[in-house]
């Protein structure tokens, strides 16, 4: 007999009125809140639902998934970005997200461009540090491009010291900078003196220090870490306070049975204690490396990086190689600090919402209430949050529980195909940085992912599986 | 957030993130624009309202929230709820509004002004209730079966239960109809005096039905006679508003003024313009969110002062 | 019974909150009422009305007052209560969790309810196609309501369905009755052991109505959009329904409905019905039925025969013969000279077709719903002669709801027909059920009213036939919906095919 006679759940989508005709004559019926996916491109929509349980794109978009899950990110060592980053040229910077050129960078992005050159010693002021950024001789790149990953700014240049982690089941390694602080810092734009002091103290002081420290603590897990953290309050992106300490009560140890002198290692760990977001580019080399991992699986709809630069807002996906998905970037709704106004802000910035892309960050809100004060939320409000996110994910990550949600695994893995037919944007907790360059963070709140990049992610996927 | 940094040995300037600031998005026109103290009256998750110490209002509304004459609606839409309390002292200066010693702060700077486009004689040179009145009539009509509102089941005609409430509107309702095809204004008025601050809530459902019912006539008063009949019934409702809470008297005053709330303006010049690319439903949707009953006892006013006009175009 | 009061000073909740407050101290023992209100003079005198004794009791508009008529021990605890209510009210709104959030899509929707079977789409039409293909996907049957589906697309999404072995109900499908619960524009009726599947939508409506009426019930009625018998989707969902019922061990009578398929489409379709092994009634509207009569196939003329014939089988009866003869009611108002044509306005687009097919024979008639040698409407907005108009054409609806809910159109047109001397009778169709208008009779009367007093001032009679597609379970009742009707001196046929007899017989009398 057809299914259709066995009495069961009609879904409705469409007039509300015909839902509630079925429940008032004794049946029982779900009402979907619809709106037309990809802002009502009939073409895209048409492609999507070919698309839909598509038995290939399942199958790719789970085997990817799975890669993600199995991936082992371990902390290796501390590098030289020009040495150990890969294909990384003599004179290269790289920034955050999508690929752009000097004039059309914002603010903050060509301020840190032109701190790097001059912490480079390319140039010796910051006007010949423009006209060298202008010329042509330097070589832009996205740090996503090199296995790397920087917030806000993003700018990673060759002397800069940075995170190496491995993911030891697929071997691949993931690259990212080393956390400034707050206040008057390169990645929000700023170069002035104290800026390229600190960034000189970080190469000469803490860089040699981390790496001696990190070779005698031998290979770190990093998921154990980042678990532990998770229950301790942090989302790993715009509250690292617990994993920071974490990772503090690992390396002071390993430090002190170092040769590192004791007035370098006082200043070095001084600089990790004082920062509650030492732990972010961290988080940030850990979740690149295990989407790396889910990275170049051919029909697979699971995005694998998220990230701004300033003006753009990219996607890249599992299934649709080096391409970039762009839209612009979405206001931030947060909260500012005295004397800011969303007038003052720049446009989403930051390779940072890979951590969102690996389901911690505003996925894993539930596990850090604390963020909500940023939207005048509540907790409620953080767990809705997370829960939302489920909807738009290939599935859990459960090694990455949450404890509000009785231990169920973060949202993990955003698949484009449940964006874009769910409209429901994935969300990213992010600071604000000032449009100005220099002037730094000026406050923090939720922004989302346009759905314009998974639109054109889709439409891209669907060619490519004809 | 609360960040040392060890190398410049100096505080974050930013400190911790205890005193949120609040952007202003638009102002409405009855707002208070000189005061310097008042007090929280009452709080709500979406809605916050304050009372100078010289007797103005003003309400505070979420980005989620058409504003009113009276109010002042956010960028955002954080849960007053958990910033504000009851009894809270508020002071104001330097446009900024300032909620207890800093807890939250509320900046207008960037803020426009708001005024009700309504009017009467916004469609003198033709009202027609076309379409949109009709399919207004019919998405209200839906809408009743599931509202809890007893006006708008009652002005749907529903079949609903007898409560005394119900009894007492079904018994105004007929009056009211005739002395406004009469325009009778002592009469109108009479009945009115029966709605005015009946109903449980904070705003009493019959003083949303007559903000409705102004709207209705607002919209479709075109003639001088009409426009006169409005004017009185302004004037009375505006002499009787003491008889219901603070904040519902404040709300009808709006109204006597023919300051109507957003939503409901923009549903009422809607339904005067009748083109065919609004989308009623979305508008008659966000009507209907407002509050728990008020939003639908004002829709139920509306309709109310309109079905008798559509009416006419029928029958001669 | 007392009534004790408590005053809490300068305490605001919205209206929910104290209605729900009222409600649950009311369900105490020994409260006899209960309430919660703004203390406004209006809702004093409100409860004094109701029998509430609260004298005179201090309180202005901006304090909360809590009345509880009852015996003194239950009506303090009644207080107590209120009071712990009310403090943990204002508490919970905090600690309250997280709301799901409502399903975004098809997918979401059917993870939170994985028995679904059935996705009922009427989004515009443009993503009709989209979302009935991720339903099929997803392996959801599907009713499509949406217009505006190209034929290719619906081949396509019939075609998918077929492969899946699921049904694509539409597009432009405004019936069904699945397992008893009736879908967008249906009636409530019985359930029983006739099952039907329909290219038409009121022609649907019409016979599960006339089945009930007649005593049976339905099994099932499926839907299947008046595009499907089409050369270009080849029947796709009327093959795939037959089979539905042919399997289906509660029905056992099948009806199938149609207007008359390519030849191909038929043989095909009457090929299956043949050896579905259950009794097949079958009215391809318009072609003559005992060409198809025959074995366990059953063909029918009119809507109602096909109900008839149905609910006989179904009884074990004897199919009943063609009803032909329409009887007269007493007492019809002499119609004036130049009276002499019918003037039929429906809402319902196959009862349009049936009148004009049933017209055609004894008289000229215009329409724009062509059959056999119908004669075109210069203009769809003016009569002429003998017409009968489908208000349903896209010409009417432009911008505005389908005549069944929205009766404008139809009131003004009565009143125009009644100005023209020509007109002799009244032809209408009143369509209850789901989705139809909540009064039909409310919005026809004062039109017909006014269109008797047009035509008796200038000395002609008025006459209105009717009839009226819906039963006593629909929420607008048949018997109170023909009893109005009926007041106002329409007369009121069993169905549309003895309706249109009925006004074929006024202006021209059987020879």
């Amino acid at each position: 007999m057809s299914k259709l006679f066995t009495q069961s759940t009609i879904i409705n989508v469409g007039l509300s009125s015909f839902a509630e005709a079925v429940v008032q004559t004794g049946g029982q019926a779900e009402q979907v809140e619809w709106t037309p996916p990809a802002a009502g491109d009939r073409d895209v929509g048409l492609a999507l639902a070919r698309l839909v349980k598509n038995p290939a794109v399942d199958a790719a978009t789970e085997q990817s998934h799975q890669r993600y899950l199995q991936s082992q990110p371990v902390l290796v060592g501390i590098g030289t970005a020009g040495k150990d980053i890969p294909n990384m040229g003599e004179r290269m910077l790289l920034h955050a997200g999508p690929p752009i050129d000097w004039p059309d960078m914002c603010g903050p992005v060509q301020g840190a461009i032109v701190g790097a050159i001059l912490y480079e010693r390319w140039a010796n002021t910051p006007e010949d540090a423009r006209k060298l950024a202008a010329s042509g001789k330097i070589a832009f790149a996205p740090c996503h491009h090199h296995a790397a990953v920087g917030p806000m700014a993003g700018v990673i240049s060759p002397s800069m010291p940075v995170w190496i982690v491995e993911n030891t089941d697929g071997g691949n390694r993931a690259y990212s900078n080393m956390n400034e602080g707050l206040g008057k810092v390169l990645r929000f734009g700023a170069n002035n003196k104290e800026v390229l002091d600190r960034l000189d103290w970080l190469q000469a002081v803490l860089g040699p220090a981390l790496q001696k420290t990190v070779q005698k603590l031998g290979p770190l897990e990093m998921k154990p870490l980042i678990a532990q953290a998770l229950h301790m309050g942090d989302e790993c992106h715009n509250r690292n306070a617990a994993a920071s300490s974490l990772l503090f009560r690992k390396l002071v140890p390993a430090a002190l049975q170092t040769d590192v002198p004791a007035d370098q290692l006082r200043s070095a760990l001084g600089f990790i204690a004082g920062n509650d977001h030492f732990f972010l580019n961290l988080s940030m080399a850990t979740c690149k490396a295990m989407l790396d991992a889910a990275h170049g699986v051919k029909g697979s709809a699971m995005v694998t990086v998220m990230a701004r630069n300033g003006v753009k807002f990219g996607v890249r996906m599992s299934g649709t190689g080096d391409a970039w998905f762009q839209a612009d970037a979405l206001p931030v709704d947060g909260l500012y600090f005295p004397s800011y106004g969303p007038e003052d802000a720049a446009k989403d910035l930051g390779d940072s919402a890979i951590t969102e892309t690996a389901g911690i960050g505003g996925f894993a809100m539930a596990a850090a209430p604390a963020i909500v004060q940023f939207v005048g939320g509540t907790p409620a409000d953080a767990v809705a949050n997370t829960l939302a996110m489920t909807n738009i994910t290939v599935g859990r990550n459960n090694a990455f529980t949450l404890p509000a949600l009785n231990f169920t695994g973060t949202p993990a893995g955003i698949d484009a195909r449940k964006v874009l037919d769910t409209n429901i944007m994935p969300i990213i907790n992010t600071g604000i940085a000032h449009k100005e360059a220099g002037v730094g963070q000026i406050g923090a709140g939720i922004t989302r992912a346009p759905l314009d990049c998974f639109s054109a992610a889709i439409k891209t996927l669907a060619a490519s599986l004809q | 957030m609360n960040v040392q940094t060890v190398i410049t040995g100096e505080v974050s300037r930013f400190g911790a993130l205890a005193s949120p600031i609040l952007w202003a998005d638009t102002i409405g026109c009855r707002v208070p624009e000189r005061w310097r103290k008042g007090r929280v009256q009452a709080v709500f998750e979406r809605a916050c309202h304050i009372v100078t110490d010289d007797r103005g209002f003003l309400a505070i509304l979420t980005g989620d929230c058409g504003n009113v004459a009276h109010g002042i609606r956010l960028k955002t839409r954080p849960r007053l709820n958990a910033h504000v309390r009851v009894g809270q002292h508020v002071s104001f200066a330097d446009n900024r509004i300032t909620f207890g010693s800093q807890n939250l702060t509320v900046e207008l700077a960037d803020a426009e002004a708001w005024q009700s486009e309504l009017r009467p004689g916004l469609f003198d040179n033709g009202l027609r209730l076309g379409n949109h009145a009709t399919i207004a009539r019919q998405l209200l009509t839906q809408a009743a079966a599931r509202s809890d509102s007893e006006f708008l089941k009652l002005v749907a005609r529903l079949d609903m239960p007898s409560t005394p409430l119900a009894d007492l509107v079904g018994r105004q309702l007929a009056p009211l109809k005739t002395a406004q095809r009469s325009r009778d204004h002592a009469s109108a008025l009479a009945t009115l005096a029966n709605l005015i601050g009946l109903g449980p809530g904070l705003t009493p459902a019959g003083d949303d039905f007559i903000i409705g019912w102004l709207a209705g006539l607002t919209l479709s008063a075109s003639t001088a006679d009409a426009k006169l009949f409005l004017q009185e019934m302004c004037e009375g409702v505006a002499d009787r508003r003491h008889a219901t809470t603070t904040v519902s008297a404040q709300h009808l005053d709006d109204a006597c003024q023919l300051q109507f709330s957003e939503r409901l303006s923009n549903l009422c010049i809607a339904i005067g313009r009748d083109r065919s690319d609004t989308d009623l439903r979305a508008l008659i949707d966000a009507q209907l969110a407002i509050g728990a009953t008020s939003g639908a006892d004002a829709a139920a006013g509306l309709m109310f002062a309109l079905s008798d006009l559509a009416r006419d175009g029928d029958s001669d | 019974m007392p009534t004790f009061c408590e005053v809490i000073p300068r305490e605001y909740r919205d209206s929910v909150a104290l209605m729900q407050l009222s409600a649950a101290l009311a369900k105490m023992p020994g409260v006899a009422q209960a309430s919660a209100v703004m203390g406004t003079e209006n809702n004093l005198s409100l409860l004094r009305q109701a029998g509430m004794d609260i004298g005179q009791v201090a309180i202005g508009p901006n304090d909360l007052l809590i009345a509880i008529q009852g015996d003194e021990a239950a009506a303090g605890e009644a207080l107590k209560e209120a009071k712990t209510r009310l403090s943990s009210q204002g508490a919970k709104v905090d600690a309250g969790g997280p709301l799901e959030m409502p399903p975004h899509s098809i997918g979401m929707a059917l993870a939170r309810h994985e028995d679904a079977n059935l996705a009922m789409i009427s989004t515009p039409g443009e993503y009709a196609t989209a979302e009935a293909l991720k339903a099929l996907n997803l392996g959801l049957n599907v009713m499509l309501f949406s217009n505006n589906v190209s034929g290719a697309d619906e081949a396509m999404l019939k075609r998918v369905a077929r492969d899946k072995d699921l049904i694509v109900m539409g597009p432009d499908c405004g019936t069904a009755i699945i397992n008893g619960i009736p879908l967008a524009f249906a009636n409530v009726v019985k359930r029983g052991p006739i099952g039907a599947v329909g290219a038409s939508g009121t022609g649907l409506q019409e016979i599960t109505v006339l089945v009930d009426r007649l005593g049976s019930g339905i099994s099932q009625a499926i839907g299947t959009g008046g595009h499907d018998l089409s050369a270009e989707v080849g029947g796709i969902s009327m093959l795939t329904g037959l089979k539905y019922l042919t399997d289906d061990p509660e029905t056992k009578i099948i009806t199938l409905i149609s207007k008359p398929p390519a030849k191909e489409i038929a043989d095909q379709i009457l090929g299956k019905a043949r050896a579905s092994g259950k009794p097949v009634v079958v009215i391809f509207l318009g072609a003559d039925p005992k060409a198809i009569t025959g074995g366990n196939i059953h063909g029918a003329t009119t809507l109602e025969d096909a109900a008839r014939i149905a609910v006989a089988l179904a009884k074990g009866e004897k199919p009943p013969a063609a009803n032909g003869a329409a009887t007269l009611p007493a007492g019809l108002p002499k119609l004036a000279p130049g009276q002499k044509y019918i003037r039929g306005l429906f809402s319902g687009g196959t009862f349009c077709f049936q009148a004009t097919m049933l017209l055609q024979s004894a008289m000229d008639i215009h329409s724009n719903s062509a059959v056999g040698k119908s004669l075109p409407l210069a203009d769809m907005f003016k009569s002429e002669g003998n017409t009968v108009v489908d208000l349903g054409d896209d010409v009417f609806t432009r911008g505005r709801p389908h005549p069944m809910i929205d009766y404008r159109l139809r009131t003004e047109r009565i009143v125009q027909e009644a100005q023209d001397p020509g007109m002799a009778v009244l032809l209408l169709d009143v369509v209850l059920g789901f989705g139809s208008n909540a009064d039909p009779a409310a919005e026809l009367i004062p039109a017909l009213k006014k269109a008797r007093q047009i035509a008796e001032k200038e000395g002609r009679a008025f006459i209105c036939v009717g009839h009226v597609c819906g039963t006593d379970g629909d929420h607008q009742g048949l018997a109170a919906q023909s009893k109005a009707l009926a007041e106002t001196g329409m007369i009121l046929a069993d169905s549309n095919a003895q309706a249109v007899r009925l006004a074929r017989d006024i202006v021209a009398p059987a020879k």
